[in-house]
């Protein structure tokens, strides 16, 4: 459910995507490695932005990748210090970015 | 004066709570162990005051009924003093809490909780520089070992009847401040909350605040909501959000020296327990272990307890006349006693234990992370492993637990799930009928057998009932070596459970059975039973002890051996009949507290159905295990 459709795009940090070409944004279910990303934008409705930003995931959070359990299971990250298991239906809302 | 003990989920308030007022509110090292209220009256310097324990919250913005229940009393109730508690090591993230809470305008304090692990993250916490900067009292404590509690209460009473000053630190950004301002005076004096909380909690949207709102007050909202929208370039609620997220970021940044964290044993231990493959073998070896050790211990002491409770009531017994109505009478009181000490206990105590040794250790999120996976692909999702790994403890708490789940899909599936999950009254009358006459491995065979049909059963019901599930998002909290103190009060708790209701009604339920049995009564119920008995291939007399087992699923087994008159059961009934007596047991009809908190948390509708399902099911295995066991010809 979306509740903004028609601004999906504006919950993003606001700023310009610092998006180059050859690191297209994915979904952080797509991220299967550990590495750094950047959370670019988070597609759903208000009880998905609240509790994912509850947990520090919210536009221009830096997250750590962890590990990602096997049978399409969690992602497991790193934010602010807090780790969090997240599905991989939950996943799919959140569009980021691979840092180096 | 009533005080409130609020912060996020896992951050130590219920230690704080059983510091002051005993262990009453079961702890446990995963966000969403409290999902009920618990208060106490305690002793302030010589007042009488109540204390709160309330169910952790991320924000004011609830999406669960257990975070709702939270809310809603901290806004209803007349709290005096908030404490908030936070944990140190997250502080960043918690102040953003406070933030919200101060809104409220209710004289509140800050618990700075968990600071010895802030130190090992290499975080060192000013807590004077945050005192001045919140405008608010901070306590620093580690309540896991009782440490700053006695200075958190008694500065307590000193900040009652006044709410948090303004700070200068803390202020919206200006044209938010006019917008909130605004909004601000169409509500002041109408309401008993914080006209400034209220008109925040309106800006960013809250729906239920907004319908007790007269009409021009929810226009007004709307309007001011679009005009935030324009000026800022995207939703009110995510421009209040990053307000209250930059303000705690900016706090964090004032207070906190981040120095280098030490190296941590517990990552290493985590890389392992969450590994792609040897978290498995790890969970496998773990559940494997616990069933060991408590078949292990429960049979050697039944073993011996059987013994010295032969000899004993020899003894007891040796004046009386058998057949007259007071040996009828006095034996099955006497076998009472003996089933809650000889057959029940010595299970029970260890399984107690190592189920709390994991609970407050951390590991159950994990499982929850590990078997994500395989819910998802039944309909479900991982978080509703909590309530199905605390089914294994008791059935009761495993349905409360569902409150953390926000679908009232999910929390239906995954309260009949739990009914289906063998809790510890189950499980003892798997381990001292399977596991002690057949051998355990048949009693394992059951728990896998247990854990087959759960998984079948909680597709099929997604099947029936299909929704996209949100997908979870779970906290995965630090592993804590868990305290020698907190764990002997916290199976003592539950212990005391089974010592004060359970084991009364075993000695009254036996003595019930014992006299019915000798005029007769048990016939008319045995009879009545007799189809399901005959379908089943059990003795008829076995009926009663299933309308027993519905009271307290422990009464099962006892009833069992009272019915069948000897705890030498082997002589009487075959293995097989053992077999299929235990897993119509394992499965049919949840015990009488269960569907009690079933129908308050879910309905009378569908705990119907729940009790229709399981009986359903429990009679169809029951039956299918009969006849694959004559097929195979197994006695």
């Amino acid at each position: 459910m979306l509740l903004f459709p028609s601004q999906a795009g504006d919950l993003s940090t606001g700023r310009p995507s610092e998006n180059t070409e050859n690191k297209p944004d994915l979904s952080l279910d797509r991220v299967r490695r550990p590495c750094r990303v950047e959370v670019l934008q988070i597609t759903g409705g208000r009880q998905v932005l609240r509790t994912l930003a509850s947990l520090s995931i919210r536009p221009g959070d830096i997250l750590q990748v962890r590990r990602a359990a096997p049978f399409a299971g969690p992602i497991l990250i790193e934010s602010a210090g807090t780790k969090v298991a997240v599905g991989r239906g939950m996943a799919q809302k959140i569009l980021v970015r691979m840092l180096p | 004066m009533k005080i409130a003990l609020i912060g996020q989920p896992n951050c130590g308030k219920s230690t704080i709570f059983n510091s002051i007022s005993g262990y009453r509110s079961a702890t446990a090292n995963y966000p969403g162990t409290t999902v009920r209220i618990s208060s106490s009256k305690i002793q302030l310097n010589g007042a009488l005051a109540e204390l709160a324990d309330l169910p952790g919250v991320y924000s004011l913005s609830t999406s669960n009924p257990a975070e709702k229940a939270a809310e809603n009393f901290l806004l209803n109730e007349g709290v005096d003093v908030v404490v908030n508690v936070m944990d140190a090591s997250l502080l960043s993230r918690s102040l953003e809490l406070t933030l919200e809470l101060r809104e409220l305008g209710i004289p509140m304090m800050v618990c700075l909780n968990m600071s010895d692990e802030a130190k090992r993250k290499g975080t060192i916490i000013s807590t004077e520089r945050l005192e001045a900067l919140l405008n608010l009292p901070v306590v620093e404590t580690v309540a896991s070992r009782g440490l700053g509690i006695r200075e958190l209460f008694t500065r307590l009473p000193r900040e009652t009847g006044r709410p948090p000053r303004q700070s200068e630190a803390l202020d919206w950004h200006r044209n938010i401040k006019e917008i909130i301002e605004r909004m601000e005076v169409v509500l002041k004096g109408h309401n008993h909350l914080s006209s400034r909380f209220l008109a925040i909690k309106l800006l960013e949207g809250d729906e239920d605040l907004l319908e007790t709102q007269a009409p021009e007050t929810q226009a007004l909202a709307r309007q001011l909501r679009e005009q935030l929208q324009v000026t800022h370039g995207r939703p009110a609620e995510s421009v209040i959000m990053t307000e209250r997220h930059d303000w705690a970021m900016h706090l964090f940044e004032q207070v906190a020296i981040l120095g280098k964290p030490r190296t941590d044993v517990r990552e290493s231990v985590d890389n392992l327990l969450t590994h792609p493959f040897w978290g498995y073998v790890f969970l496998t070896g773990i559940l494997v272990g616990v069933f060991w050790v408590v078949f292990g211990f429960g049979s050697r002491v039944e073993q011996v307890f059987l013994e010295a409770s032969e000899a004993w009531s020899a003894r007891l017994l040796v004046r009386m006349v058998p057949g007259t109505f007071s040996y009828a009478l006095a034996s099955s009181i006497w076998g009472g006693v003996v089933a809650g000490a000889a057959i029940v206990l010595p299970y029970l105590l260890p399984f107690l234990f190592l189920l709390a040794f994991l609970e407050d250790a951390g590991y159950l999120p994990r499982v929850a992370y590990l078997t994500d996976g395989l819910f998802h692909r039944i309909g479900l999702h991982g978080t509703s492993t909590l309530p199905l790994i605390l089914g294994y403890g008791c059935t009761v708490p495993a349905c409360l637990a569902t409150r953390i789940l926000p679908s009232r899909r999910d929390r239906f599936l995954a309260s009949t799930l739990a009914t289906l999950v063998p809790c510890s009254a189950r499980s003892t009358v798997i381990l001292a009928l399977v596991g002690f006459y057949l051998g355990p491995w048949w009693a394992l065979g059951l728990y896998g057998l247990n854990a087959f049909i759960v998984i079948l059963s909680g597709w099929l019901l997604a099947k029936l009932w299909p929704e996209i599930s949100p997908g979870m998002v779970l906290e995965v909290p630090r592993y804590q070596w868990p305290s020698p103190r907190v764990l002997t009060r916290k199976v003592w708790l539950r212990l005391g459970e089974f010592i004060i209701v359970s084991w009364p009604l075993l000695v009254i339920g036996s003595a019930v059975l014992g006299v019915a049995g000798y005029w007769h009564w048990d016939r008319v119920v045995n009879a009545g039973l007799s189809p399901l008995t005959g379908l089943l291939g059990l003795p008829q007399s076995v009926g009663t002890t299933l309308i027993f087992g519905i009271l307290r699923k422990e009464l099962s087994v006892v009833m069992l051996m009272q019915a069948l008159g000897t705890t030498h059961i082997t002589s009487v009934i075959a293995p097989g009949q053992i077999l299929v007596f235990t897993l119509f047991v394992m499965f049919y009809v949840p015990c009488l507290a269960t569907i009690a908190v079933q129908v308050k948390e879910i309905g009378m509708q569908l705990t119907a159905l729940i009790v229709g399902y399981t009986l359903l099911l429990a009679t169809v295995i029951g039956l299918a295990a009969r006849l694959i066991l004559q097929l195979i010809s197994f006695r």
